[in-house]
């Protein structure tokens, strides 16, 4: 892909070429959904996904063309979210290991530092999203209780640690503290100074691993943000990884809900296609309302000016409504298969695993609720 | 004035100490003894207040159930849950061991009373069915594949009891309930579906427009079967198979069961399923190739298949409720683990209102699906609408709270050590098996169909 100037993007196509490299590089990888893709194989297809220029090498110059690239463009979040919710059709996994190394590039280029490799942002801290308490620090309300409970839920230092989902490979990882100042700032930890204990057999996203990391002993430069800033960078990268989470599920489902078409117009029982079944158009009808809603709610997402703390508490409500929707929609496909729903080669079963790990990373929608409250408080 | 402190009495945030005077535990024991028999408190968990409430030969049922599975399920629960899927007809030693524990405590022929079975002969002043689901949820508590590897068996009995024939039971049931009171790890298995047949092997209308798929052929003094079964439980492994096969030229209304035997000549599991959750239990897809049934081993007689299967689902799908029951009790009881361990600003999560609220709720829903079991499985002849109406309630009731679970461990329920993630892998089965929880809706209403043509404008359009 070559640079193409800002707000011009010619979207469809770039999106065809995503969905071609999905087609031809990922798609053959994952055809045997019982046979998680290999660390080997998914790094090729990464390198090849890099050099297409979806995710940028460096830090450096942006091409446009990258998952959130640009922050503020609206059409480069149209791009990024359209190219993850391709890549999502595919495999939850590997759009959502590509789409969390892009949130890493842009908090490198917010911060200026070049952090080399495949990196990810422990965006999330040791439960929850700290109750209302995050919420209220990025309104720049937090008062003294919620900052001891950031520092707490932030505290990268004591046993377990910080939990992050990635591929086994990562070089890695952006560990977020709160400051002398009050601010949090973003400290970077290459994967040898840290303490990593691998937590294996994750529900869902097979291709990726879960870690427990803690910070090691070892000095780390920390970034420097002033107070408003720093709350900037975090609203930003919440709002982003909320439509990326959101895009990526948008995909899943709508891959179960072809599988699940597909099958009820050649499946026969009760002496007919089962999808002439009015339950079954009940099942399949979850996930296209899954679609649609999601797909209009991200459309709207990405007209929406800025990422203020009150835009980001839209897009956690609609987050909290639409997470369980796309796993039901998920299930239903399942349903929609029967027996064989639940077998492992018919790639159902794996959707609504990986639909599960995305409703409930960063925030499952109790949690989003009470986040977004605290966001809009005295924003009347 | 108490001589109290409030803030040194242990509590959680938002409610008093249970020594407060304000507090029922406190208040109540200054009532006079006649107001102490309507309004009293017991520091007892919700398992044991329900428990309680139970016969005294079913409350034993229950204590012993759930001793047996934490003995002996749950040390061999996540890592069966891991293991490779067994190649078909492969017992790994742990689970053989396992079986031959169930049998010899009593659990796998205890559909029968003693001397016949194995259940103790005070129980069966209750329902059959009850003690059925009084034990297997406590087995589904702990772990859900390790349950149905021990319970299909009793699946695959039922056709044979059910039958009423003496006979049958004497030659077929109880030297395998005795051989596994020794020890034997010799189990049951039920088998009606088909690759052409799943929700039509269990309604129907869809039968009766059904070309089956396993048919038998007379042959001497017996019959032949060829076709194929799928998603056996346990089939591969059975020693005792109750096979449904049509009689060859005609539809599913002559439905027999045939008992098959593990070794019989032409008969073989050819793989096993790969599947979500339920792992240590296998799902077969067996295939008979002219295997002989001799005529002394067709069970209730000719054509009368299609009546035991929908009469082994009638006693079968409360149980399945129950089980559900057992999954939505595990994922509510971990999340009260994870509240009370888990801590955030300096204290567990279980002091938090937003969990409070949703372990009540997840706890709630649990009881009001085990009532429905309970009170449901409190009769000899289970009616079908009924039996559906538990299976598909409580079973979408274990999804959900499985999932409220997952919610509350959040990123964390992700982990499979901590348990969440595989109960929600094993519950979601649950809406599938024994008729999908659409079939079981609409049988509840061919249920009551009568009444409704009878009150339907135009009944006579059928
Ligand atoms: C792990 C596992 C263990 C099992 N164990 C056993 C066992 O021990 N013994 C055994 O015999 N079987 C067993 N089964 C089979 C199980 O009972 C069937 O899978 C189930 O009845 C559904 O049948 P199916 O898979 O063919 O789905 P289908 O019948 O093909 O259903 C597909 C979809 O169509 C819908 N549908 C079908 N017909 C109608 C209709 N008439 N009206 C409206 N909607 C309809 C269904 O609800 C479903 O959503 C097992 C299955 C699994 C997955």
């Amino acid at each position: 892909m070559s640079a193409v100037a800002e707000d011009v993007l010619p979207m469809q196509a770039l999106w065809d070429e995503v969905a071609r490299f999905a087609a031809h590089s990922l798609e053959p990888a994952v055809a045997r959904h019982e046979h998680p893709l290999t660390p080997e194989r998914q790094r090729d297809i990464r390198d090849v996904a890099a050099e297409m220029g979806l995710v940028s090498a460096d830090a450096g110059d942006p091409s446009g063309l990258a998952l959130w690239e640009c922050d503020a463009s609206a059409d480069n979040r149209r791009l990024s979210i359209g190219a993850l919710r391709r890549l999502g059709r595919i495999n939850m996994g590997f759009a959502w290991q590509l789409h969390q190394s892009a949130l890493a590039r842009w908090l490198e280029r917010r911060l200026r530092f070049d952090a080399p490799g495949w990196n990810v942002v422990a965006l999330q801290g040791r439960y929850g999203l700290a109750r209302g308490s995050l919420s209220r620090y990025l309104r720049g309300h937090a008062g003294a209780e919620d900052l001891a409970l950031l520092q707490d839920y932030f505290d990268a230092d004591s046993a377990p640690g910080l939990l992050v989902h990635c591929a086994p490979d990562w070089s890695g990882v952006w560990l977020p503290r709160l400051g002398a100042e009050r601010s949090l700032q973003w400290q970077y930890h290459p994967r040898e100074r840290l303490r990593v204990s691998a937590l294996p057999h994750s529900h869902g996203l097979d291709e990726l691993c879960s870690y427990a990391v803690q910070r090691g002993e070892a000095d780390t430069p920390t970034s420097a943000l002033a107070p408003d800033a720093s709350r900037d960078v975090m609203t930003e990268l919440c709002a982003l990884n909320t439509l990326g989470l959101l895009a990526v599920a948008l995909g899943g489902v709508e891959h179960a809900h072809a599988l699940a078409l597909d099958y009820a117009a050649t499946r026969r029982q009760g002496a007919q296609l089962i999808r002439e079944h009015a339950a079954v158009q009940l099942l399949l009808g979850q996930g296209r309302q899954a679609i649609a809603l999601t797909e209009q709610m991200l459309d709207s997402a990405c007209g929406q000016a800025g990422d203020s703390p009150l835009a980001l508490a839209r897009l956690y409500r609609s987050r909290a409504a639409l997470q369980p929707m796309l796993c039901r929609g998920s299930s239903d496909a399942l349903q929609v298969f029967g027996g064989m729903g639940y077998m492992r080669d018919t790639g159902l079963e794996k959707i609504l695993r990986d639909q599960n790990c995305l409703r409930v990373i960063h925030g499952t929608p109790l949690e989003l609720q009470l986040a977004a409250t605290a966001l809009e408080e005295d924003a009347s | 004035m108490t001589g109290y402190s409030r803030a040194a009495m242990p509590h959680l945030d938002g409610h008093l100490a249970s020594v407060d005077p304000l507090s029922p535990a406190a208040a109540f024991t200054r009532l006079g003894p006649v107001s102490r028999r309507l309004a009293t408190y017991d520091a007892v968990d919700q398992w044991e207040v329900e428990t309680r409430r139970l016969p005294a030969p079913l409350q034993r049922l229950r204590r012993d159930a759930r001793a047996f599975a934490l003995r002996e399920l749950r040390p061999l629960a996540q890592q069966t849950d891991l293991a490779a899927h067994a190649e078909p007809g492969q017992l790994s030693p742990a689970l053989r061991d396992l079986i031959a524990r169930a049998g010899r405590a009593g659990l796998l022929g205890d559909m029968l009373p003693m001397p016949l079975g194995s259940g103790r002969p005070a129980r069966f002043r209750h329902p059959i069915v009850l003690q059925q689901c009084i034990r297997v949820e406590e087995l589904a508590r702990v772990c859900g594949g390790l349950m149905l590897l021990l319970s299909a068996n009793a699946l695959g009995a039922m056709p044979i009891l059910l039958s009423g024939d003496p006979s049958a039971i004497r030659r077929f049931a109880m030297p395998l309930f005795r051989a596994q009171r020794r020890g034997e790890p010799r189990l049951f298995a039920f088998a009606i579906t088909e690759p052409g047949a799943g929700s039509d092997a269990e309604e129907g209308h869809g039968a009766r427009h059904y070309k089956p798929g396993v048919v038998a052929r007379r042959d001497g003094d017996g019959w032949r079967l060829n076709g194929r079964k799928v998603f056996i439980s346990g089939g591969d492994i059975a020693d005792t198979l109750t096979v449904f096969a049509a009689l060859e030229g005609e539809g599913m209304e002559s439905w027999t069961c045939f008992i098959v035997r593990r070794g019989a000549p032409g008969f073989r599991a050819v793989r096993n399923e790969l599947k979500m959750g339920m792992r240590a239990s296998t799902a077969s897809e067996l295939e008979f190739d002219e295997v002989f049934v001799p005529d002394d081993h067709i069970i209730g007689g000719l054509r009368r298949g299609w009546a035991l299967n929908r009469a082994t689902l009638n006693l079968s799908r409360m149980p399945v409720g129950a089980l559900a029951v057992g999954f939505a009790q595990g994922a509510t009881d971990l999340a009260y683990d994870f509240a009370c361990r888990m801590r955030l600003g300096g204290k567990p999560l279980i002091h938090f209102q937003e969990v409070q609220l949703q372990l009540a709720q997840m706890t709630a829903e649990t009881s009001t699906a085990r009532a429905l079991i309970w009170q449901s499985a409190d009769t000899w002849t289970p009616r079908q609408a009924t039996a559906s109406i538990c299976k598909f309630q409580a079973t979408d009731t274990a999804v959900r709270v499985a999932e409220m679970a997952m919610d509350l461990l959040g990123n964390h329920a992700l982990l499979h050590a901590n348990g969440a993630e595989k109960v929600f892998r094993d519950a979601r089965l649950t809406q599938i098996f024994e008729g999908t929880n659409q079939i079981n809706r609409l049988a509840v209403i061919e249920d009551f169909q009568d009444q409704l043509l009878a009150r339907s404008t135009d009944g006579a359009a059928a």
